[in-house]
């Protein structure tokens, strides 16, 4: 008794010491990560929403959000760009300096000079491409498989947002090069914004209210493109915007939870999901429908969960981040490619006398400068201003609740897609070829008051006509969802159009070419 | 007794948040006046052009910087500024008129508008006589098209 008394003596310090030295790996872990490792379904649901970076997904992922012809994994893939930004735009400001004097060279250092860093400002420009495509193509999906219908209205504005955001992103990063491009786009750009003087001048009220000027200063900083611009477009492009766009993506990602998960159709067949991940246990665990399960699969609001056994759903760990992470990988390899196979364009330095001849905007920009052509107000602030708020709009003024999360879900939607592909076609290719061989009012009526252009210009006239097409659709439809389908045909057709247009037939002066290779030489 | 203190209470409920909200507005407007800039920086608008004798007739001199192109015909002086009126593009003086290569504006050799987006015509700066007897051109006047200055000599 005595003996094992001694052998059970209390361990010295020392002795705990290193105990714990050696269990450090251990509880560390253990203090980190409250849970098993995810081999079992609770273990793997207490990974996810024991995890700030994972729990804005659900535990579950409804089987249907992995069919590949659904969601074309667009948003992901934007979501994947802009981190890949991000992480390419931190490394791109350790050699940047924003001045009239530096930046251009430091940005040609980075090019030529810096171990690496011709690679990382070819994927920083590659990814800024390749977001706005995946966003602008993650919007398209969206309408047209019917997903910002109740209760998922809101996020489609919070969608909106973050499209205009993006865009801002490109516009004030295209300046910091200070090379003939970006000078010239942003002055071009900056006028637009202060284009309203071309309605406020044709009103006579410019003295007194002066909107174009001061939303013009209040974006340069001063009257010209200048250090000023410079600071002002270095400050959103890399501190403001992306943290407005950061705040609105976590809202934007936390809201599909919050809406009952990605959109669906209300009865989901099996053969609907062929291919797609499946757990058995789950399917077979609940034969009947309205058991009530536990709060973890559980979602607020009248979503398809409620009530509903988790079948046909998978765990969200692994099956979802795997897919996560395949699709971060495709955007990360497709970026390299693309950035050994073309360089980012850097003309020369910047000068204030003499404008790139054709000064051409980023394509996504070039639809709207085709239509500033005809009049800076209506092409640059007009119309777009207009079709972003109808766009926000769509889901409060078309209150349908058909299916959603199917594309094209019956005979009208294909046929009205249809027939209005075919009309704005016509509309604008005939708008264009008319301009092109004719022009316009000015030319006809050299002395013709502005407030004519501005009222009455081709923009215009491809505006009224879509309007008018999707009324009538409307009319004779008689649903709210056909209408904006054709007007939201309308203007995606228009903008392809436009955007080809502008980058394939215009050249120096914004002169008609069929080719770049006719371009006069100069 | 019961009633008064209850709406007191009301009252300041009320309120706090009213202070709360309103003091944001203020304090975010002023932010925002904080973003409008006051100094614009910029070069000196006007130009020394020497003595009236160093334009004769037939004279056409660009100031590239400046962004302006001086005229001498049988009217006197003018000065057309070369910045379009659709988007700040700096045209070209073709020896006829001005094109822009942005957006394909054209303006005559007046500068009014003949064809292109452009909202109006170019503007025409102001050329004085200073005491000294020298011209300058002053980028901050205007004058309405058609207005040439004759300063003998």
């Amino acid at each position: 008794m005595s003996n094992s008394d001694e052998n059970n003596k209390k361990p010295s310090g020392i002795e705990i010491f290193l105990t714990n030295l050696k269990h450090l790996p251990q509880s560390f872990k253990d203090a980190a990560v409250r849970h098993g490792p995810p081999s079992s379904n609770r273990a793997a649901s207490q990974t996810v929403f024991s995890n700030l970076f994972l729990h804005i997904h659900s535990v579950r992922t409804h089987r249907y959000n992995f069919k590949k012809t659904f969601t074309v994994g667009l948003g992901i893939a934007s979501a994947a760009a802009f981190v890949i930004l991000v992480i390419t735009g931190v490394l791109l400001m350790i050699y940047y300096k924003p001045s009239l004097a530096q930046a251009y060279n430091s940005v040609k250092d980075i090019h030529f000079a810096v171990p690496g860093g011709r690679l990382i400002r070819n994927i920083h420009r590659w990814g800024a491409h390749l977001m706005v495509l995946g966003v602008f193509l993650h919007m398209v999906r969206v309408f047209m498989t019917g997903s910002y219908r109740h209760p998922r209205q809101f996020n489609w504005v919070v969608g909106m947002i973050l499209f205009a955001v993006t865009l801002g992103l490109s516009f004030t990063g295209y300046l910091l090069p200070w090379d003939q491009l970006a000078y010239w786009a942003t002055t071009i750009g900056a006028q637009i914004a202060g284009s309203p003087v071309e309605i406020t001048d044709a009103l006579g009220i410019t003295k007194y209210i002066d909107i174009g000027g001061t939303q013009m200063r209040l974006l340069l900083g001063s009257d010209v493109v200048g250090e000023e611009a410079l600071v002002r477009f270095y400050f959103l492009h890399c501190i403001f915007l992306p943290l407005v766009l950061i705040t609105f993506l976590g809202v934007h990602f936390w809201r599909i939870r919050k809406d009952g998960g990605m959109s669906r159709p209300s009865k989901i067949t099996d053969d609907m999901l062929v291919g797609t991940p499946i757990d058995v246990a789950a399917e077979m665990a609940f034969p009947t429908k309205n058991k009530t399960y536990g709060l973890m699969c559980l979602v607020k609001g009248d979503s398809n969960n409620v009530k509903n056994s988790p079948n046909q759903t998978v765990q969200s760990w692994p099956h979802l981040f795997n897919y996560e992470m395949a699709i971060f990988i495709l955007v990360l390899a497709i970026l390299i490619v693309l950035s050994y196979v073309s360089d980012a364009p850097l003309k020369e330095a910047a000068n204030p006398a003499v404008p790139e001849n054709p000064a051409k905007a980023p394509w996504y920009f070039l639809g709207l400068q085709e239509l500033v052509s005809y009049s800076a107000f209506m092409g640059g602030v007009a119309i777009p201003g207009l079709a972003v708020l109808g766009l926000m709009l769509i889901p409060f003024l078309d209150r349908t609740r058909n299916q959603s999360g199917i594309w094209f879900p019956d005979k009208d939607e294909k046929t009205v897609f249809k027939s209005t592909v075919i009309f704005s076609s016509i509309v604008i290719l005939a708008t264009l070829i008319f301009t092109v061989n004719f022009g316009w009012l000015r030319n006809w009526y050299p002395q013709i008051p502005q407030m004519f252009i501005v009222i009455l210009n081709p923009g215009t006239v491809i505006t009224s006509l879509f309007v008018w097409w999707s009324l009538r659709i409307l009319k004779k439809t008689g649903s709210t969802r056909l209408g904006a389908m054709s007007i939201f045909t309308c203007f995606l057709i228009g903008f392809i159009i436009l955007t080809y247009f502008a980058y394939q037939h215009r050249g120096p002066n914004w002169n008609f070419y069929w080719w770049p290779s006719l371009w006069p030489t100069h | 007794m019961e009633e008064k203190k209850k709406s007191r209470r009301n009252f300041i409920s009320k309120f706090a948040p009213a202070t709360f909200w309103g003091s944001l507005a203020v304090w975010g407007g002023s932010l925002l006046k904080f973003t409008m800039p006051t100094l614009l920086p910029q070069e000196s608008k006007k130009i020394k052009l020497g003595m009236p004798e160093d334009y004769p007739t037939g004279t056409t001199k660009l100031f590239e910087k400046e962004r302006v192109v001086l005229f001498v015909d049988n009217d006197g002086l003018f000065a057309i500024s070369t910045i379009c009126t659709h988007l700040g593009c700096v045209t070209k003086w073709t020896g006829k008129g001005f094109d822009c290569p942005c957006h394909g504006s054209k303006f005559n050799a007046q500068g009014q508008v003949v064809r292109g987006p452009a909202p109006k015509a170019l503007k025409w700066f102001k050329i004085e006589k200073l005491p000294s007897g020298q011209l300058s051109l002053n980028l901050d006047k205007t004058v309405k098209l058609g207005v040439k200055e004759q300063f003998y000599v």
